[in-house]
C-alpha cells in the first residue's frame, strides 16, 4: 500500500515516517508542493496526505488541479488550518477527510484505513476474503481460524491482494504499491514473496496469469 | 426613528412649490383678466362721457340740454345696461334707460375721474365712472356706467376652465417629477446594491461610475474599504503565522510522546491545545457589523452537512434537516465556525442520527447519543466544562460557539432532546436573522 505525502515540517516527517512505515505502508513524502502535484498525478498511490500551507504552492490549490484532471486519488488533508470554513472550503475542492494538527497518530492510521477501505470499497472492520482474514493491528493472517504471522512485506502484499479481490494485478503494480520510489526491487523478489505468502495461506490462493500478473481467489 | 427618506423629502418640496406655483399663476391670470375687463369697460364709459359732453349744450339761462339725435339708441332702452346721469347747477339729466334709478354723481376737482362699482337695478352689476368736466364754464358733474355682469360671467366660466387645465398640468407635472426622483435616485439605490454585495464578498469596491454628487462618498467609501481590508487581512494573516508557529511544536511533541509516553504532560498538552484553540476561535471572531449580507441557513447547513459525511463517513449517521430556511445577518466565517462547532459536537457523540430543525427563530440541533446529565447540563453550559476526558475538546466546541453567538447578541442553551434522548443544544437566532426580505436577495 502506497501512501504519498506532502508535507514541509522535517521534524513531524522524522516522528511520522515510522509510524506509517510500521502500519505497513510505503511513503513517499515530499516536501515540495509542486514535487508532490506531480506524482500525485503519475504514479499509483493508495491514498495522498496533505498539508495545506507548503513554501512552494498552495495544498489548495494542488488538490483541485488533481481533480480537475479527473485524478481520484483518495486526498486526506492534514493541516493547522482548523477553522470551519477552511474545513468546508478543503472538502469543496474535493477532499476525502480532513484531520487537524496537532493529531494522535492513531487517528492518523484509523483515517487512512477507513478511507482506503472506503477507496477500495471494502466494508469497515477486519478485512475479510473467503478463507481469510486479515489482522491489521497484529499483521497477521486468520486461515480457516488458524492464525499466521506475516513479515512486513508479506502483510503489505497481502493487503492489496484482499482489497482487490478476484482483479488481476499485474507485477509492475505490485511492486509500486510494496515498494516507494527509493527502493530498488527486482521482478525476482516478488516472486519470492508471492511463493512464502502461499506457503501460508495456501497454494491456490494466489493464481499467477502468465503474463498478466497474480489475482486472489475468492472462494463464492 | 424613521430615517429621513431623500425621494420624499424633495417630492414634498417639489410638490408644494410646483402646486403654489400653479395656483399662484392662476390667481394672477384671474386677476389681470378682471383688472383688463375694467380697463376696457372704463375707456368704453370715457367715450360715453365724451359724447355726452360734445352732444351737451347749455341755454344761456344755464339749463342743461342733450340732442337727441346724437344720443346713442341704447340709452334710451330701459334697463338697457348702459346709462348716464348728469348734474349742472342742480338740475340733474338722465338716460331713460335707468327708468326710476339713480347713479351716484360725486363732487370732484375738475378734469379728475373716479372707477366704482355696485350693484345696479334688476340684479345688474354696474361699473361707474364718475368725472367733472367744465363746460361754457360751468360745472358739470357726470356718471356714466355699463353693466359688467356678463362679461364677469364670462370671466368665471373662464377662470374654472383655466383651473381645470391648470390642475391637469400639475397633475402631469407631479407624475413627472416623481419618475425623475427615482431615475435620479437610482444610483444611490445601485450603491446600495452594491454594498450588500460587497459584504458578501461578491465585489471588491464599489463601482465609480455615479453622478458626481455622489462621486467623492464612493471614492472615499473604497479608500476605506481598500484600508479596512487590508488591516483584517494582516490580522488574519498573523493570527495564521501564530496558529501555524503553534500547531508545529504541538504536533512535534504529541509525536514525540507517542514515543515516549508522559500522561502528565500529555494531559497538559492537551489543555494547552484547548486554550490555543479558543484564544484563537475568539481572536479569529469577525463579529457583528452593519455592513453585513444575509446568509441562507440551508446553505450553511448543506456545506457543512457535506464536510460531516465526510468527517465522519464510517459512522454512517443519518442527517435530518427540518423547517424552514433563515435568512442570517452574520459574518460567513463566524456563521460556518457556529453552526461547524455544534454540528460536530453532535456527529461526535450521536450513534446514528442528528435532527437539525429550524423553528420559529430558533435552531435546535439534537442527537441520538447518551446526552449529559442535568447536573452537568449547568456546568457545560457555563463554561465549556470538558463533559468526557475521552473525548478531546468535547464543550470546547460548545464554549466556542456560546461566545461566538453571544457576540453577535444571541442565546445558546442546553436541554436533552425530547425525539432522540441525546444533547440537544438550541440556538436563539433572534438577533441575527435578517427583518426585511428585500434584502435576502442584494
Amino acid at each position: 500500500m502506497r501512501l504519498l505525502l506532502i508535507e514541509d515540517d522535517e521534524r513531524l516527517l522524522a516522528g511520522l515516517l515510522p509510524r506509517l512505515e510500521a502500519a505497513g505502508y510505503t511513503v513517499d513524502a515530499t516536501g515540495s508542493g509542486q514535487d508532490g502535484a506531480f506524482l500525485g498525478q503519475r504514479e499509483d498511490y493508495a491514498l495522498a496526505i496533505l498539508d495545506l500551507g507548503l513554501p512552494d504552492a498552495e495544498g489548495l490549490a494542488i488538490l483541485r488541479e488533481w481533480r480537475r484532471r479527473g485524478c481520484q486519488l483518495p486526498v486526506l488533508i492534514l493541516t493547522g488550518r482548523d477553522t470551519w470554513h477552511e474545513k468546508v472550503e478543503g472538502f469543496a475542492a474535493g477532499a476525502d477527510d480532513y484531520l487537524a494538527k496537532p493529531f494522535h497518530s492513531e487517528e492518523l492510521l484509523a483515517r487512512i484505513q477507513a478511507l482506503i477501505r472506503r477507496h477500495y470499497r471494502q466494508p469497515q472492520g477486519p478485512l475479510r476474503q473467503g478463507e481469510l482474514e486479515l489482522d491489521e493491528a497484529r499483521q497477521s493472517v486468520r486461515v480457516k481460524g488458524d492464525e499466521q504471522q506475516l513479515t512486513g512485506h508479506e502483510f503489505r502484499l497481502l493487503r492489496y491482494l484482499m482489497l482487490n479481490p478476484g482483479r488481476i494485478l499485474s507485477k509492475a503494480q505490485l511492486t509500486d504499491q510494496l515498494y516507494g520510489l527509493e527502493q530498488e526491487a527486482s521482478s525476482n523478489t516478488l516472486e519470492v514473496l508471492v511463493a512464502r505468502l502461499r506457503q501460508k495461506i495456501g497454494k491456490q490462493a494466489i493464481e499467477t496469469l502468465r503474463g498478466q500478473g497474480y489475482r486472489l481467489v475468492v472462494a463464492s | 426613528m424613521k430615517p429621513r427618506s431623500l425621494t420624499a423629502s424633495l417630492g414634498w418640496g417639489l410638490s408644494l412649490g410646483l402646486t403654489a406655483l400653479a395656483l399662484l399663476q392662476w390667481l394672477l391670470v384671474t386677476l389681470v383678466l378682471q383688472q383688463l375687463i375694467f380697463a376696457y369697460v372704463g375707456s368704453r364709459l370715457e367715450h360715453d362721457a365724451d359724447s355726452l359732453i360734445h352732444a351737451l349744450s347749455l341755454s344761456p339761462d344755464g339749463l342743461p340740454l342733450l340732442q337727441p339725435e346724437t344720443q346713442n339708441p341704447i340709452f334710451s332702452r330701459p334697463f338697457s345696461g348702459h346709462y348716464y346721469r348728469l348734474s349742472v347747477g342742480g338740475i340733474v339729466l338722465s338716460s331713460r334707460s335707468l327708468w326710476q334709478g339713480e347713479l351716484p354723481l360725486a363732487t370732484l376737482a375738475p378734469g379728475e375721474e373716479r372707477l366704482l362699482r355696485q350693484p345696479g337695478p334688476r340684479g345688474q352689476q354696474l361699473l361707474i365712472r364718475q368725472t367733472r368736466v367744465d363746460k361754457d364754464g360751468r360745472q358739470v358733474l357726470l356718471a356714466t356706467a355699463e353693466d359688467i355682469g356678463p362679461l364677469n360671467g364670462k370671466l368665471a366660466d373662464f377662470g374654472w376652465i383655466y383651473l381645470l387645465i391648470t390642475l391637469a398640468v400639475l397633475l402631469l407635472l407631479l407624475a413627472a417629477q416623481a419618475w425623475l426622483i427615482r431615475r435620479q435616485l437610482a444610483p444611490l439605490l445601485h450603491t446600495r446594491q452594491e454594498l450588500l454585495q460587497l459584504a458578501a464578498e461578491k465585489i471588491q469596491r464599489l463601482d465609480e461610475d455615479v453622478p458626481a454628487e455622489l462621486l467623492p462618498l464612493v471614492k472615499s467609501f473604497n479608500q476605506l474599504l481598500g484600508l479596512q481590508s487590508q488591516r483584517l487581512q494582516r490580522a488574519r494573516n498573523s493570527l495564521a503565522d501564530l496558529s501555524h508557529a503553534l500547531k508545529r511544536p504541538l504536533s512535534r511533541i504529541r509525536q514525540l510522546l507517542e514515543t515516549r509516553p508522559w500522561p502528565e504532560l500529555e494531559a497538559e498538552l492537551s489543555t494547552l491545545s484547548s486554550q490555543i484553540e479558543r484564544q484563537l476561535s475568539r481572536a479569529r471572531l469577525a463579529g457583528s457589523s452593519p455592513l453585513l449580507a444575509t446568509l441562507s441557513l440551508q446553505t450553511l447547513l448543506q456545506e457543512l452537512l457535506r464536510a460531516l459525511e465526510k468527517l465522519y463517513a464510517d459512522k454512517s449517521l443519518r442527517f435530518r434537516l427540518e423547517g424552514p430556511d433563515l435568512a442570517l445577518k452574520m459574518e460567513r466565517q463566524d456563521a460556518l465556525e457556529l453552526l461547524g462547532n455544534l454540528l460536530d459536537n453532535a456527529c461526535k457523540w450521536a450513534r446514528s442520527e442528528v435532527v437539525i430543525r429550524s423553528q420559529g427563530s430558533s435552531l435546535l440541533i439534537g442527537d441520538d447519543g447518551p446526552g449529559v446529565a442535568a447536573e452537568w447540563l449547568e456546568q457545560l453550559s457555563q463554561r465549556g466544562v470538558r463533559a468526557d476526558q475521552q473525548t478531546p475538546g468535547h464543550g470546547l466546541g460548545l464554549a466556542i460557539a456560546r461566545e461566538l453567538i453571544q457576540s453577535y447578541g444571541g442565546e445558546l442553551r442546553l436541554g436533552t432532546s425530547a425525539e432522540l434522548g441525546g444533547l440537544e443544544v438550541e440556538l436563539n437566532l433572534a438577533a441575527v436573522i435578517s427583518a426585511g426580505p428585500d434584502q435576502s436577495r442584494p
